[in-house]
């Protein structure tokens, strides 16, 4: 049984969400009466690998259409190249007509903070660190140190990690907000996210672990009332993001546990006062195909009705 | 339930057999070690009729290493069933139990400053500092002391998948071994000099 109560956080992104009915993603993310966090992006990348164009016109337009949904928007960027970065992040917001987040890229100069930061942005977002090439822990921490170090010195500024999915690179540094694919990304392999709330370790459960009693994660599984059977055999892949979300939510709870509180900045891309912004933030990027995972929580797996909440959306 | 009828004496430990059907695998170097430094404490629980240990059997394993002749014994008088289920009830609760952070943090700390340090205990150094690791997330100084806080030449290289049948893969690599130069950056610019494109490697030119 999933003890974890808090709102859903979820990153929604234009590409994918463009003709779907968000006040119905509302609804069905909305647990106990708690509405979910979400955030927006204009999945650009993901457009540009099906052959598309994400505008910021369009963008804009989509944003228009749901003005009190997010509690931010990230901007449309340029990868590799701060000045093009700069001047299309503020081409977007003029024709977005809203400010949005910018995004500083891995490799860029710790100035480039400083320039956003003298537009008057205090929430800024990190991004280029989910490439295929940023394996290295120690590769993308030589580059963030002097950027947090830069943050120290500017304690109303406030970070969003773009797809920092890595349980212990959400640890290690003082981000506000992260977004990330991880809580899902296994469920293809058959690799389910159980997050060890005592051990403090995000573990990774094999489809073929499932035969065994004595593997911890299965112990976990059990302890939640997920029969870890589920995850084995008849492997439901829907199940394996279901367990992952509530992972990542119950990983959320145990930084903020220990990390204590994080205030939301003062920023004006910030559309929503949150009110439960003491501590990390953890957004669960998400396809429309994929979103009902967020709340087809363990409770409803161990009392196999996950299909009661399951809702799909086409 | 009232409780178990039990007695409890000293035994050879001839007398006591590992329970035939415990399925538990555990550290007897762990229970070792704690004898040595604490000495043999608690007992061993055992069904009466067979002499099989249905609580400690890794405890009496530890003792025959550590070359004790006997060990406290609380006998139950229990039948075989009850003793199946006790030996596993023992395990799995144990299975069941956590540890508090701080308060096992706090206890590691305080007996780690102790001339005899974490001897007896289960704990090594590095469990404490993991227990640590997990209350407290590393500084940034932390953090540069492993890593480093400045990016190296190598960290801002830029990984790039193309995606050929395996002829054209071929035939590039071919081109690019053609070209001289200490690094992909190099024998790519020497491609694209050859090609006329590119700003930067038609500016080596000048």
């Amino acid at each position: 049984m999933s003890d974890f109560r808090g709102p859903v956080r979820a990153l929604t992104s234009y590409w994918y969400y463009r003709d779907i009915d968000l006040d119905g993603i509302v609804s069905m993310l909305t647990e106990d009466g708690v509405r979910p966090t979400l955030v927006a992006d204009s999945g650009a990348f993901s457009a540009y690998t099906a052959g598309a164009d994400v505008t910021p016109k369009l963008y804009g337009d989509w944003l228009d259409q749901w003005p009190d949904l997010f509690d931010y928007a990230i901007t449309l960027d340029v990868i590799n190249d701060p000045d093009a970065s700069m001047r299309s992040h503020l081409e977007c917001q003029q024709i977005v007509g809203r400010p949005l987040v910018p995004v500083i890229h891995y490799g860029e100069p710790v100035e480039t903070l400083q320039r956003y930061y003298d537009l008057g942005h205090r929430l800024l977002a990190l991004g280029g660190l989910a490439l295929r090439d940023m394996y290295s822990e120690g590769k993308r921490l030589r580059w963030l140190i002097p950027v947090f170090r830069w943050v120290e010195q500017h304690p109303d500024v406030r970070i969003h990690g773009l797809g920092i999915g890595a349980f212990k690179q959400m640890w290690k540094l003082p981000w506000w907000s992260v977004d990330a694919t991880s809580w899902a990304s296994g469920t293809a392999y058959g690799l389910t996210a159980v997050f060890d709330d005592e051990r403090g370790e995000m573990k990774r459960y094999n489809r073929a672990d499932a035969v065994s009693h004595n593997e911890r994660p299965a112990r976990l599984l059990r302890a939640r009332g997920v029969d870890p059977s589920v995850l084995a055999g008849k492997y439901v892949r829907a199940w394996s993001g279901s367990v992952g979300a509530d992972s990542y939510r119950r990983a959320e709870r145990w930084i903020r546990q220990r990390r204590g509180p994080i205030t939301p900045p003062d920023d004006p891309a910030l559309t929503v006062r949150v009110d439960d912004g003491c501590g990390l933030r953890i957004h669960l990027a998400t396809w429309s195909g994929d979103i009902g995972q967020l709340v087809g929580a363990t409770d409803a797996l161990s009392r196999g009705g996950m299909e009661k909440r399951w809702i799909p959306v086409s | 339930m009232p409780i178990t009828q039990q007695y409890e004496e000293a035994v050879p430990l001839a007398q006591l057999t590992e329970h035939p059907s415990n399925p538990r695998r555990g550290s007897v170097q762990v229970i070792a070690d704690s004898i040595e430094a604490n000495g043999f404490y608690g007992a061993v629980i055992a069904q009466r009729s067979t002499g099989f240990v249905v609580a400690g059997n890794h405890r009496l394993k530890a003792a025959r290493e550590q070359g004790l002749d006997s060990v406290p014994v609380v006998w139950l008088d229990i039948d075989d069933e009850r003793a199946r289920r006790i030996l596993l009830v023992d395990n799995r609760s144990s299975d069941l139990a956590g540890y508090d952070d701080p308060e096992l943090a706090a206890l590691l700390t305080s007996l780690a400053g102790s001339p005899d340090a974490l001897r007896g205990t289960g704990f090594a150094d590095d469990d404490l500092a993991d227990v640590l690791a997990r209350l407290n997330p590393p500084s940034l100084d932390e953090l540069a002391a492993r890593h480093g806080d400045e990016p190296t030449d190598h960290d801002m290289l830029t990984s790039m998948i193309l995606r050929l049948d395996r002829p054209t893969a071929n035939d590039l690599r071919a081109a690019l071994a053609s070209f001289p130069g200490d690094d992909d950056s190099q024998r790519v610019r020497g491609l694209m000099r050859k090609a006329g494109v590119g700003t930067l490697a038609l500016a080596d030119d000048t």
